[in-house]
């Protein structure tokens, strides 16, 4: 059996009518403790219930403990999701759930979304004073409509904590080369180079292609050969080695963004799911965009990052001569090769340094986010 | 250029690398010897803990200035309202949207 669980800290939630602006069940002040239960054919079954812990002033841990207690007592598994009426705690709500299983199926609502809210209200319109006004068809259409909005949410929420480490993965990076570039920007070329030059420092343990391989992990669970020849050849790795060569660091063996938008055919998820590869220096069949993903040795970010990597591994301190710092942070060619690989024609500024790269990638991120839709 | 004695730190304390960079960043753009600033990238992470006795208990001395990195409004109303009251200096800051030298700009920072 399917089970939606709403819980509330809203009493007007199922003391009001429908017809209030906070729409409600109109049921009794004295059956407001008692969580409405309206099963259908044994198949569908939504329970509302009124914990007024998760409201203000309320304590986290007794609101927890009673949310664990009505899914105890619908009984454990997997056809169970929850919808909470929040108040801007979603985070502190979910760090505060142990159980996975619970906090997986966790999504919110409130009453200024336009999603689960105007569903919510119609079924409480067909189901004044708490029980359903035979209209049992129309019930499991918007039971049918809450259950998929709930999915969806839950997608686009692991999205947006995958999108939260990226940004996190690549900012040090980012911050460097803002810096390298503001100095540029002042002419300051001698300054530049010391800059990158403490940058490349042997004694950092930064890997710039394994930073790259880390989000195609992420992205797609994509892994080159030299990755994959490496992990089985761990003998021959030194420590500092192994401990870069993390790729899983992003994903936390949770699931890749394909694995959690594969199945999607909207053109607005399909055409934000091609750019992020194209800006990751990722390639893909021209008939499936989830198949034969591999990386583009030609991919202006593949490139950049190479280059950062060979000249780390050859660095000379003592070298002189000058070095064309200009041409070592530009990210070569991307004007024209990005422009032609973005479906949707984005704004791609000539001469991209990294930090251009970096704002792209997170844009591209969000439009996949945005294309989801759902709740969050 | 002078060497930066600056007191950078960083919640959750486990992100060296970021620390490391904006060292870097501030010897190389603001060129001063010594910076007090608190960086934090999860309000509510396991090692964030310190950072929250200090704010509620007071016990640094004077609050350095903060930036709360892409810390959502949104979902953290209640933690930001109640560092609007205690934090005189501190800044929210999207990479994506503001290069770190124009939220710097806006910053009293203590030297």
């Amino acid at each position: 059996m399917q089970i939606l669980i709403f819980v509330t800290h809203a009493r007007a939630e199922l003391t009001n009518d429908y017809q209030k602006p906070y729409a409600g069940f109109n049921v009794q002040e004295q059956e407001v403790d008692k969580p409405i239960k309206i099963t259908i054919d044994n198949e569908k079954q939504l329970l509302f219930a009124y914990v007024k812990e998760f409201g203000e002033g309320g304590n986290l841990t007794d609101a927890i403990n009673k949310l664990i207690g009505i899914w105890n007592e619908v009984g454990n598994g997997d056809k169970i999701r929850i919808f909470i009426h929040h108040r801007s705690i979603n985070d502190n709500v979910l760090n505060s759930i142990k159980d996975a299983l619970i906090k997986s199926s966790i999504a919110f609502y409130s009453h200024i979304d336009n999603t689960v809210w105007p569903i919510l209200t119609e079924i409480k319109r067909i189901c004044q004073g708490g029980t359903l006004d035979n209209n049992n068809e129309r019930f499991k259409k918007l039971f049918d409509e809450l259950w998929n909005l709930h999915s969806a949410g839950e997608r686009k929420r692991k999205l947006s904590i995958i999108k939260h480490r990226i940004m996190h993965w690549f900012l040090p990076m980012d911050i460097d080369f803002q810096g390298i570039s503001e100095l540029l920007n002042q002419e300051k070329e001698d300054e530049a180079r010391q800059y990158l030059k403490d940058i490349l420092n042997p004694n950092i343990n930064r890997n710039y292609q394994e930073q790259l391989a880390a989000l195609w992990y992420a992205l797609a669970k994509y892994q080159s050969d030299e990755e994959i020849r490496e992990e089985s050849d761990e003998s021959v790795a030194s420590d500092s080695q192994k401990n870069m060569h993390s790729i899983d660091i992003l994903l936390n063996k949770e699931k890749a963004i394909s694995e959690l938008i594969c199945g999607k055919t909207e053109e607005k998820v399909i055409n934000a799911w091609k750019s992020l590869l194209n800006v990751s220096g990722l390639s893909y069949s021209d008939t499936d965009p989830f198949k034969d993903i591999k990386h583009n040795p030609e991919a202006p970010i593949c490139k950049f990052m190479g280059r950062l990597d060979s000249l780390k591994k050859n660095w000379e301190p003592n070298k002189s001569g000058p070095l064309d710092i200009r041409g070592i942070i530009k990210i070569s060619d991307a004007s024209e090769t990005l422009k032609n690989l973005m479906p949707n024609g984005a704004n791609i500024i000539d001469d991209m340094l990294f930090p251009d790269w970096f704002c792209l990638l997170m844009k591209c991120l969000t439009e996949l986010e945005e294309a989801l839709g759902g709740v969050s | 250029m002078n060497d930066v004695n600056s007191r950078v730190k960083v919640f959750p304390p486990d992100q060296e690398e970021l620390r490391q960079a904006l060292l870097r960043y501030l010897k190389y753009i603001l060129c001063t010897d010594s910076i007090e600033l608190y960086v934090v990238s999860e309000l509510f992470a396991d090692g964030v803990s310190k950072f929250w006795e200090a704010i509620i208990d007071q016990t640094i001395e004077k609050i350095p200035a903060v930036i709360f990195i892409k810390i959502s409004d949104a979902e953290n109303q209640g933690a930001i309202n109640f560092l609007k009251l205690k934090l005189p200096n501190w800044q929210t800051w999207d990479p994506t949207q503001y290069k770190l030298k124009s939220l710097l700009s806006h910053f009293k920072v203590s030297r």
